[in-house]
Parts: C-alpha cells; sequence; structure tokens
C-alpha cells in the first residue's frame, strides 16, 4: 500500500500534474570500535532513497525509504523500512489571527522541545497552529509499524524481550499523544514551550502508561551567551521528574568557538529492581536522548554534568580545505542519584547511590563539499570501579567514524 | 531579510547610471511576475555578475551564457527552473559545487548547492518553477556572497 502511495506520486509527477518535485539518494557509512570487556567492531552501511513533491497548491508528499546493512552481531545482516511517508497540508491564513494551520498524515519524526522525553517516528497525524506570536501542535501517532532496528522505544520488560528476540522485527505497539505550545520570543527575546506527553502500552499485560507535562525556557543573555532550561514530570505508572538546561557561549569572531555547561537531572525509584520492572516510579522517557557515546545510560536515575568547547580552527582561512573542520571536547560526569535499578547492566545492581564515571570525549566534524560529510568522534569512559560488574571496571572506550554522501 | 537582499539587488543596478532606465524598467516587470523568465534572469545573473555589462539586453546575456558555458535557454517555454535558474548563478559567480556539481554540472545539483549555502530558502528542488521577487532573493545573496570575497 505504502509502496503505491510513492509510485503514485512519482507517476503524478511524471504526468506534470504536481507543482514541483525532487528526489534524491543518500549513502551512509558507520563504523563503530568498541571496548569494554571485550573488543567489538561494527559496520553499518545504510542507503536512503527520498522523494518529494508538491501535490497542488496545498498538499506536499515525502517519503523516504532506506535500507541498512549491519554486522552488529544484535542485529540482522540487511533490514529496511521506510524512513518517512507523509501528506501534508499547509492552509495559509485560513482565519482571522491565524498565520497557518498544517495537517500531516503518515510516517513522520516528532519530537518534543527537550528531545529528552520523546524524539521518534510516528505513524499517525499531526496538527499545528501558527498564530503571530505562537505555534501550537497536536500529534497522535503509534510505534508498533516501525522497524525496531530504526527505532529507541524501550519501556517494559516486554519491550526489552522482544527486542532481544530477532523474530520480532517491528517497535512496541505503543499509542502516543503530544500537545505542545511555544511561545516565541515572549519576553526579551525568551521563548517559553509548554508540552504534554500521553503514552499508552496497548499490549494487554505488563504494561506500562505515563503521562509527561513539562516546561521549557531559553533565550539569549547577551554577549553571545544563551540558556536553556526545562523541567518534566512524569507521572501515570511512574511519578518522578526530570530537570535540565545549558548555558553556551558562541563567539563566531573566535573561529566559531563555542563553550557549552549542560546538566540533565532525572529521577529514580530506590526500592524497585530494574527501570523496565514496570513497578519502578523513577522516571522513564518514551524514547530521548541522554549523554555519553561510550557510556549512553537512559535518563532515569541519572544525573550528569557535561562541559564541552568547539570550535573551527581554519575558519578564517577561506581558501582552506579544512575551513568547514569543526572540533569538538567533551567531558562528562555521571552520577547515580539514588539506590535502585539502572538503564545500564554493567552496573552493579547492588552498589548504591553515587558517582559512576567520566567520559572524555573528542570530535572532528568535516564537511568540504556540500554532498559529503564526515565526522569522527571519540569516547572515553572512565568507571567509577566499585559501581561496576567486574569484567566493566576498566576504561571503555568507542570509536566512530562516520561518512555521508547524498546525490 | 528578504527584503535587504532585494535592496542590495536593486542597489546595484540603479546605481549604474547608464543603465538605470532598462535595469529599472526590466526590474519592475520583473518583480511582479509569478514565474521568472529566462532571457529576465539571465540578464539580472550575468550582468550582477560583471559578466556582461549593465547596458547588454536580456538577448546578448542569454548568448553569452550559450557561448562561454554551452547553457541553453529552455525549449518550448519563457519562464525556468529554480535548478535552471541556479545553474546560471552558479557559472556566473564561479560558486564551486559539491562532488556531484562537479562531476555532473547542471541544473540538479546547482539547486542542491545554492540550497546547501541557503540562498534558496523554499524547497530547493531543482524542476520548480520561482518568481521574480524568490529570484532576485537569491542573487542578492549570490551578491552578498561575491562582496563577502568568497
Amino acid at each position: 500500500m505504502k509502496k503505491r502511495a510513492i509510485l503514485a506520486a512519482v507517476v503524478l509527477a511524471a504526468a506534470g500534474i504536481t507543482y514541483g518535485m525532487d528526489f534524491g539518494f543518500s549513502v551512509d557509512s558507520d563504523s563503530t570500535f568498541q571496548r569494554m570487556d571485550e573488543s567489538e567492531f561494527i559496520q553499518k552501511n545504510t542507503g536512503l532513497v527520498w522523494v518529494a513533491a508538491d501535490l497542488g497548491e496545498t498538499w506536499e508528499f515525502h517519503g523516504a525509504l532506506s535500507g541498512t546493512l549491519s554486522s552488529d552481531d544484535a542485529e540482522p545482516v540487511f533490514y529496511a523500512d521506510l524512513r518517512q511517508l507523509s501528506l501534508k497540508g499547509l492552509f495559509e491564513t485560513p482565519a482571522a489571527g491565524v498565520s497557518l494551520v498544517s495537517v500531516e498524515a503518515g510516517r513522520f519524526r516528532e519530537a518534543e522541545f527537550s528531545g529528552r522525553v520523546l524524539a521518534h517516528t510516528l505513524d499517525g497525524l499531526r496538527l499545528e497552529l501558527g498564530l503571530p506570536d505562537s505555534t501550537g501542535r497536536l500529534t497522535v501517532g503509534y510505534t508498533g509499524l516501525i522497524n525496531k532496528y530504526y527505532g529507541s522505544v524501550m519501556m517494559s520488560g516486554a519491550d526489552a524481550a522482544d527486542d532481544a528476540d530477532s523474530d520480532i522485527i517491528l517497535g512496541p505497539a505503543r499509542l502516543v499523544g503530544t500537545l505542545s505550545w511555544e511561545f516565541i520570543e515572549l519576553f526579551s527575546r525568551n521563548s517559553l514551550n509548554l508540552a504534554a506527553v500521553l503514552q499508552k502500552d496497548l499490549r494487554s499485560e505488563d504494561t506500562v502508561d505515563t503521562v509527561y507535562a513539562g516546561a521549557g525556557l531559553n533565550g539569549p543573555l547577551g554577549g553571545g551567551a544563551y540558556y536553556d532550561l526545562y523541567g518534566w514530570y512524569g507521572g501515570g505508572d511512574i511519578a518522578s521528574f526530570l530537570l535540565g538546561g545549558g548555558l553556551r557561549w558562541y563567539r563566531p569572531d573566535l573561529r566559531h568557538a563555542a563553550l557549552g555547561l549542560s546538566f540533565l537531572y532525572a529521577g529514580g525509584d530506590d526500592a524497585g529492581t530494574s527501570i523496565y520492572d514496570g513497578d519502578n516510579k523513577g522516571f522513564l522517557p518514551v524514547a530521548g536522548s541522554a549523554y555519553g557515546l561510550a557510556f549512553a545510560p537512559t535518563a532515569s536515575n541519572l544525573a550528569a554534568a557535561e562541559l564541552s568547547f568547539s570550535m573551527k580552527p581554519w575558519s578564517r582561512e577561506k581558501d582552506s580545505v579544512l575551513e568547514s573542520l569543526q572540533t569538538a571536547l567533551t567531558a562528562t560526569l555521571f552520577f547515580k542519584p539514588v539506590d535502585g535499578p539502572f538503564s545500564e547492566g554493567q552496573v552493579d545492581g547492588s552498589a548504591g547511590s553515587g558517582y559512576l564515571g567520566m567520559e572524555i570525549g573528542g570530535a572532528l566534524n568535516y564537511r568540504p563539499f556540500s554532498d559529503l560529510g564526515l565526522g569522527l568522534s571519540l569516547g572515553c569512559f572512565i568507571p567509577a570501579r566499585d559501581m561496576f560488574v567486574d569484567d566493566y571496571q576498566d576504561p571503555w572506550l568507542t570509536g566512530k567514524l562516520y561518512l555521508s554522501f547524498s546525490f | 531579510m528578504k527584503k535587504v537582499l532585494l535592496f542590495i539587488v536593486a542597489a546595484a543596478f540603479l546605481a549604474a547610471p547608464a543603465s538605470f532606465g532598462q535595469s529599472n524598467t526590466l526590474m519592475d516587470g520583473y518583480l511582479g511576475k509569478a514565474r521568472a523568465d529566462y532571457a529576465s534572469s539571465a540578464y539580472f545573473i550575468l550582468s550582477a555578475a560583471g559578466v556582461v555589462p549593465e547596458t547588454a539586453s536580456p538577448g546578448e546575456a542569454v548568448e553569452k551564457a550559450r557561448a562561454q558555458w554551452g547553457i541553453e535557454p529552455p525549449e518550448g517555454r519563457d519562464s525556468l527552473t529554480l535548478g535552471e535558474f541556479s545553474h546560471l548563478v552558479m557559472r556566473a559567480f564561479g560558486i564551486p559545487g559539491g562532488i556531484m556539481y562537479t562531476f555532473v554540472p547542471g541544473p540538479r545539483y546547482a539547486a542542491r548547492e545554492l540550497g546547501y549555502r541557503e540562498f534558496i530558502l523554499d524547497k530547493p528542488w531543482p524542476d520548480r518553477s520561482l518568481s521574480g521577487e524568490e529570484a532576485l532573493s537569491i542573487l542578492g545573496e549570490a551578491l552578498a556572497w561575491k562582496e563577502a570575497g568568497r
């Protein structure tokens, strides 16, 4: 059915019925070296084809299909899925005081303002309402038709079991709804975000249902400095909160130097046995990112602080081939705020709260041409020995080499 | 920002006294076009880049693009696509392209390049049409790029 929809769009475009269209390809190569208790090298090559078309003056079609060849033992050698397949209608100035209404149906990417609670692909419907000084968005979607190897929803023991079962290729069946409102430059160029996320587990037993309410504020502090601050309360089967934020100082005149300091706190449950056991009251995101490359725990029973610095050393040499090269260094401290379960199994279950370790990271990002991007990221995690089980008490290393070519 | 870029383009043309009358008349008509035409676009691009003098005619600009870069005007229509416009801008201003543009120079990868450089703020689809206002906005970005000594 979905293939037919793509074909229909291509045929419409070829027949000249569309107002414009484009298509393209990209090839991504991702090489990862990991050394924890043992060394491992993982190579992933992903090819993606995309098409976009105007179907009249109001509607847009977007489709993207990708396939991945993987050497990861935890994944099949080849997997594929539709990454996007949506129809979007844009209705400009439909009523007095409203500047834009958009409707999008199909498969699309959805993320709340912080990216800590939900940043995932959904199959569903999204409505946006643009007002002169604010934007509202309502999204309802389903995660159970997405190839699990392109997904990251992990909230229960059943999710973990399905993730480990190679016969199951689709992600957890969950209904997700978000309602968000952004007040753009509400005062002194500071913007306010308000959002609510509802997540309903559609399994029949061992379910984990959650709701979240969050607020965030961001804006400039002057002199090239910016801040952001956000908080989420998680309810339903959990009862905890997440706080995060940071300061960033940009100096484009100093070779695009950027200095950042950020933090994250996600509450835990000292009475739980696993963050996925259904009784855990600690904070648990639907599918959000946290910190780290070598050590990348879920934002649950976690406190972390990161200092980062990046610059483009050759940005002033306008004819240099290295002009676009960006270098970055990070230092991240990880803590377990309370006794109880933690997302990573290498952390000793009997260990209490405390300092978990520090990760030192470095990255090179280079885009010598508009269609070619290269990246190298290195992370070295130095664990607090008394917090980890025996095989994981020495430093962990992860290196990633990334290449992306689009055409 | 768009108005600033249009002002840059307008100022660049109106600053040349000899061409004031022709440029002003052409620009008035061009700005109001829902679909930019090839000949006027070639004139604005090539004269802004200094490839032809401001006193040249649109026809002379078309011939110059054909003679210098082998770029033929579209057959069977007066308007040009975003890709064709981008290709003229890339050639006239000597804007370097990506790997694909280097090996297969043409409208498709020219539009991609100008989209990447954020000269094109709307969809960088090579086959779509563009208005005279959008064309001059893109040209304003190219002029700003040239002024920055890139």
